[in-house]
């Protein structure tokens, strides 16, 4: 069976970034690449094949469902589910966050102990499926 | 029974080390609010502090931005200063 291992984060905010290390890398054991926007993620996402993307919703230059848009393009993409991050979770803007392709939403702030295995509840039911 | 050494690179001295830059940082994202040149900004800066402060333990900073997000974005001015002067006494509640 395919272990769960690769873990790509798109997020603008520094400290969320150094508490989702600390949640996937440290306390989940998972390899990790954070990317500060989606320009980089689009940079990277072929050389670490990822897993599973955990993707910010409101960032600077590309937001998260334009830079999805953008992920799912590639190749490398096909079957991997996106979980958006997101402080809002008022029912409609879910719902349209939904519609752009993603497997699930996180809502911010999130737990760093439980998110490991939240993360990996997303991979088991969302991964080889078509966006 | 862990030795010292171990304890203090453990995941608690790790969470410990991050909480204190993210406090650190709390500087710099009150200056953010109390500088944001309109009300665009200024939501922009509470909810990217509602979406965090939760995460490092700070539930009531994060409640309190949250608060004052949601009174900007209705245009109640009056709650959004009054959520603001609690927002600004919780980090100096924090900082001390």
């Amino acid at each position: 069976m395919e272990e769960f291992k690769r873990v790509m984060c798109v997020e603008d905010d520094p400290d969320i970034r150094m508490i989702l290390e600390f949640s996937l890398q440290q306390l989940g054991g998972y390899e990790l690449l954070l990317c500060p926007g989606g320009h980089e993620a689009l940079a990277k996402v072929d050389a670490f094949a990822p897993q599973l993307v955990l993707l910010d919703v409101m960032m600077p230059q590309l937001s998260g469902p334009q830079t999805l848009e953008q992920l799912r393009k590639k190749d490398i993409m096909r079957g991997v589910p996106v979980v958006f991050l997101t402080a809002k979770a008022m029912r409609d803007e879910v719902e349209a966050l939904l519609e752009y392709g993603a497997t699930g939403i996180i809502v911010k702030p999130f737990d760093p102990v439980s998110l490991p295995k939240d993360i990996r509840i997303y991979w088991e039911h969302g991964r080889g499926k078509p966006a | 029974m862990a030795s010292q050494p171990e304890q203090q690179s453990g995941p608690a001295a790790r969470f410990e080390l991050i909480r204190q830059q993210f406090v650190a940082g709390l500087v710099r994202r009150a200056q953010e609010i109390d500088e944001a040149p309109d009300a665009e900004s200024l939501r922009a800066a509470l909810h990217r502090l509602a979406g965090v402060a939760g995460s490092y333990g700070y539930d009531h900073l994060g409640s309190l931005a949250r608060t004052a997000m949601q009174a900007s974005e209705s245009n109640l001015s009056t709650q959004v200063a009054e959520a603001l002067a609690q927002l600004k006494a919780e980090f100096k509640r924090i900082a001390s």
